[in-house]
């Protein structure tokens, strides 16, 4: 995918945690979503983060993807600490190595598909020759080239999930997070976007999906189990 | 770069999307910088922008003193006075007087039409370095005794009446019976003359329309009604020109102890002069209207804020897909920038109607010198106050989007999620804000207007209503001889009094609230007589017949005129009750004889035959002064007021002058207006100034009640839900209503409190300002209180009855 990616020697994890914690705090009471997680994540790999509702799954996505920052313990991205950087920086390697993908689409509802794919590569400050060329290789690659100039209240459900993996890997990142990427779908839609998330893990792409079926974790090659905010299981497919 | 474009791209989508919620925003914002451009515009021009002539701040005015008369300072210098000063006063390089008259001109064929003219010296144009349209202007060679009567006439003139012919110089019109030679036209837009005259339409040699010119008789010197001005030498201060003036004065008064008795001179700047009755008024209505846009930037900065609040979603995914706090910031900014560019924009177009509405209670003799216009400092000062507003507006929103989480995106919907608390105290401080400058600015407009209610309800001592006035300006040579006055008088009122409707008709040389006044020093036969100098002034009205009937005056004692009050008869008079009791001590005036004081004159006692109701001439709120009626025909006057009591007096108005032309087809009438608008204008600054208050205040009751609407409206729709069970657990409506109120009323209060100093401050900037305005006056506060509170319930009421009328099951289903 990227450079950077081509340096990463075999040994190193592209993330890693370690003693990963994670707590809310409300007037009278302290609420630890996330508790002890040791994980690692290798380049190019498929993880399936599995468990039950109120588990801690989202809010391990949210760190893993810079969305959050942990309560305590480390978190190195690519050989780096990302644990305890500013809201600034965050949002640079967000926009520059982090693709995302979430359950409700989060499409902004007043730009075009073109515009909503173009967005981050518009924060990237990218030339607009660039953009377009990327642009419209995302598009291709989701196949939804012909509906760049329409409004995501003029699409389908997984017509705009399709557009949201688009806008993912416009900015080729170094990882792909997917939250209950099929959640809002029907299984017919829900299996168009696993198999499109399938190919880009086959094109080299690491990526990590947040599900609740058991269907679509078995894609992946390897499954960590989430139960009251601790790792409680890590297992490869058979 | 490309990113702006795209936001500004994206904010003009928005637009489209919310069309609403914008076009509130930017009619609130246009109406905010439209007022404050247009108030900034005026006083700019009135204050900061130089007078429109060369070298301004030379230019001087110079005015009698008299410390110890009713007016102590006035504008009004003799002939001799002033011919002694021009030729002793070394500081100045020019000085110039000017004498205001009535001019008729009459043209073959056409309806006689009345002109402002002005009798000006040598000196005047030179002075203010005016140059002709065309031909020449008046010089000291056409200002001599027995010198050609020539004119100037303005541009305005020469467009209106002559079709801006260029062959109109040398030719002559008839002034006042009169032919005049004219000699040129003023430059384009000069309609000035002196710093209490309104717009002139033509200027006239002084020496040659001016009768006492050059006689240099103690009678001329204590006749004193020239105004006076002048250019300094280059380099000589206010304070030099004072000192020398005053030393001219002081040699004058031992010279001519009889006329000049403790008569000093005062100069001034003339543009200080010019705007000094305008500037308390400018002063306190650019303070209100900048009250009003704090408290529309923190109304924009609101909605904005509740749109922010919106759009938190929006933020989160952009958050997410790597823009930077800043960035997102920069968005908002680009938002409210593009808004407030509009708004600019909208603002600046409708300034150019309102400085006109705003500037249209200022006295006209400012208006006649200053042109008040929207020009590029005010429309730059308006850029720089929407810049200054759309940052005040803009960094809350731009503030509060950069504390937008992006792990918020994996919420069911983050649109949804809860107000942070530090947005809610944000907007609940904004809110406040607004009820706090709303409350002082209330209770400013407030007592100013109560102040003015009082004055406006004020009795002027005569009957206004279906009263008409036309002034008729005699000052035709074929009015030379005093008979001839009073035969024109006496055969137009009776023509007047034929017409249908009209109950009663007079004249008067003194028409009540008109600006004008005569009279004197005065004594009383068998007293001891006043020194020179130190005696009460009596004022003095001539008037036809019938004139207290006409002005429904009440006649307190003895009689009133009659026909058989006529030159060469008994000398008469009646006083009226002021006079008669700060003259007279509660004796009977009647029998008593009076006399004005008038140089070396021998006296002619008046015998007092009756004694009338006071009425107001300065204005109602200035204090009755004595005034003495005298017969027209014993006292001949050519500056005559006819006043007509008719029932229908629009009718009357628009006749006026053809009765006038059915005694002299030559002869115009300069005036005609209804007294009930005589009366309204005589409130003039006061009521401009109370009346804009007014709409400042209502503006600001208006913005802050909708500022309590929006917030109330919006934290009950947060709390739908959280009302939805409580009325599905059985909480009565009355309960619920009290709860929704009860934030909503918090905010009333603590802005209420808040606000008390601030209203304290402007109370008493108001009251230093606006005459007869008491910065305590406990009724308008607890008044203004009370309707800000209703305002403020009302406001709180919607949003509750809406909430107590959802459906429990509705609200609960809503999350």
């Amino acid at each position: 995918m990227t450079q950077v990616e081509q340096t990463i020697s075999p040994s190193s994890p592209l993330i890693q945690l370690k003693g990963v914690k994670k707590a809310f705090f409300t007037e009278e009471l302290e609420t630890h979503a996330l508790s002890d997680i040791h994980l690692e994540i290798a380049k190019g790999e498929y993880v399936a983060i599995e468990g039950p509702s109120g588990s801690g799954k989202t809010t391990l996505l949210s760190i893993l993807g810079l969305l959050d920052t942990p309560s305590s313990g480390a978190y190195r991205l690519h050989d780096r600490e990302v644990g305890s950087l500013d809201a600034r920086e965050r949002a640079r390697i967000r926009n520059r190595e982090i693709g995302f993908i979430f359950q409700t689409f989060n499409l902004i509802g007043d730009l075009t598909v073109w515009e909503n794919v173009e967005l981050p590569l518009l924060y990237r400050g990218l030339p607009t020759a660039e953009r377009k060329r990327r642009v419209e290789a995302a598009l291709d690659r989701v196949k939804m080239t012909h509906r760049k100039g329409h409004m995501p209240f003029q699409l389908s459900g997984g017509q705009q999930q399709r557009i949201a993996v688009a806008r993912a890997v416009a900015g080729d990142p170094l990882v792909l997070f997917a939250d209950e990427p099929t959640g809002s779908l029907d299984s017919k839609n829900g299996d168009t976007v696993m198999d499109l998330l399938g190919e880009l893990h086959a094109s080299g792409a690491t990526v990590c999906i947040v599900t609740h079926s058991q269907e679509y974790a078995r894609r992946a090659a390897r499954t960590i189990h989430i139960f009251d905010g601790r790792v409680v299981g890590d297992a490869l497919a058979a | 770069m490309l990113s702006l474009l795209a936001d500004v791209r994206f904010t003009l989508r928005l637009f489209r999307r919310a069309p609403g919620f914008y076009a509130t925003v930017l009619a609130v914002l246009v109406c905010g910088v439209g007022a404050t451009t247009a108030m900034f515009s005026i006083a700019e021009s009135l204050l900061l922008r130089p007078l429109p002539f060369p070298e301004p701040k030379e230019l001087t005015v110079l005015e009698s003193t008299e410390p110890e008369s009713p007016h102590p300072r006035r504008p009004s210098v003799s002939v001799p006075d002033f011919l002694d000063w021009k030729a002793q006063a070394t500081t100045f390089a020019q000085l110039a007087a000017v004498d205001h008259e009535g001019f008729s001109m009459a043209s073959a064929g056409s309806t006689p039409e009345s002109l402002s003219g002005t009798g000006v010296s040598g000196d005047f144009f030179p002075m203010l370095g005016i140059r002709p349209a065309l031909g020449r202007l008046i010089g000291a060679d056409d200002d001599r005794v027995g010198g050609a009567p020539v004119v100037v006439v303005s541009a305005a003139l020469w467009h209106r009446r002559f079709a801006s012919d260029p062959a109109l110089v040398g030719r002559a019109v008839t002034l006042n019976g009169r032919p005049f030679t004219v000699i040129g036209v003023a430059a384009e837009g000069f309609e000035f003359s002196s710093v209490t005259s309104k717009r002139v339409d033509v200027w006239t040699p002084l020496a040659v329309t001016y009768a006492g010119y050059a006689l240099m008789t103690p009678d001329e010197r204590a006749n004193r009604s020239l105004e006076v001005m002048g250019r300094r030498q280059h380099g000589v201060s206010l304070e030099n020109a004072q000192k020398q003036l005053s030393a001219i004065a002081q040699n004058l008064e031992g010279a001519h102890p009889d006329t000049n008795s403790k008569v000093g001179v005062a100069v001034a700047d003339m543009h200080a002069s010019i705007v000094e009755s305008a500037r308390s008024s400018v002063f306190v209505l650019l303070g209100a209207v900048a009250l009003v846009l704090a408290i529309v930037c923190a109304n924009i900065a609101n909605l904005l804020l509740a749109r922010a609040q919106s759009r938190r979603g929006e933020m989160a995914i952009r958050s997410a897909l790597g823009a930077a706090p800043s960035r997102l910031a920069l968005q908002v900014v680009t938002e409210t920038v593009v808004i407030f560019a509009l708004g600019s924009v909208g603002g600046a177009l409708l300034s150019t109607v309102l400085v006109d509405l705003f500037a249209s209670g200022i006295d006209h003799n400012v208006t006649a010198a200053i042109t008040i216009r929207v020009d590029l400092t005010a429309l730059l000062a308006s850029l720089a106050i929407c810049l200054l507003c759309g940052a005040f507006a803009g960094l809350v929103p731009a503030h509060a989007v950069t504390r937008v989480e992006p792990h918020e995106i994996l919420k069911e919907n983050a649109a949804r999620s809860g107000v942070s608390r530090g947005q809610a105290s944000m907007r609940s401080v904004l809110v406040v804000a607004q009820v706090a400058v709303a409350f002082a600015l209330l209770v400013g407009s407030g007592l100013a207007l109560k102040a003015f209610a009082e004055v406006a309800a004020t009795p002027p001592g005569f009957n206004p209503t279906n009263l008409v006035e036309g002034f008729v300006d005699l000052a035709s040579v074929k009015y030379e001889k005093d008979e001839k006055v009073v035969t024109f008088l006496r055969d137009v009122l009776a023509k007047v009094r034929e017409q249908p409707g009209v109950q009663a008709a007079s004249a008067n040389s003194t028409l009540p609230l008109g600006g004008g006044e005569d009279g004197g020093p005065f004594a009383i036969e068998g007293t001891t007589p006043w020194r020179v100098g130190e005696g009460p002034v009596l004022g003095r009205n001539s008037i036809s017949p019938d004139y207290f009937r006409t002005m429904e005056l009440p006649i307190l004692r003895g009689r009133e005129f009659t026909e058989s009050d006529r030159v060469g008869g008994r000398l008469v008079a009646v006083i009226s009750h002021a006079t008669a009791e700060r003259f007279f001590h509660g004796e009977d005036p009647i029998g008593r004889r009076i006399d004005w004081v008038e140089g070396q004159k021998a006296r002619s006692w008046r015998e007092i035959v009756g004694v009338v109701g006071d009425v107001r001439h300065g204005g109602l709120d200035i204090a009755v002064t004595p005034e003495a009626y005298i017969p027209v025909a014993q006292n001949p006057n050519r500056s005559m007021s006819l006043v007509v009591r008719t029932a229908n007096p629009d009718a009357l108005v628009e006749s006026l002058p053809r009765i006038v032309q059915a005694v002299d087809p030559d002869q115009g009438v300069w005036r005609r207006q209804r007294m009930t608008d005589v009366v309204a204008r005589s409130l003039g600054a006061q009521r401009h100034v109370a009346s804009l208050l007014g709409a400042f205040a209502v503006a600001a009751l208006v913005l802050s009640t909708l500022g309590v609407f929006g917030l109330v409206s919006y934290a009950t729709a947060q709390r739908t839900r959280e009302i939805g069970i409580r009325l599905a657990i059985g909480a009565m409506p009355e309960a619920v209503i009290l709860l929704v109120m009860k934030s909503g009323l918090r905010l009333l209060g603590v802005g209420l409190l808040l606000g008390l100093p601030a209203a304290l401050i402007v109370a008493r900037i108001v009251a230093s300002h606006v005459p007869r305005v008491s910065a305590f006056d406990p009724v308008v506060y607890t008044a203004i209180t009370v309707l800000l509170s209703v305002a403020s319930v009302a406001a709180c009421l919607a949003p509750a009855l809406r909430a107590v009328r959802t459906p429990p099951a509705s609200a609960v289903r809503c999350d």
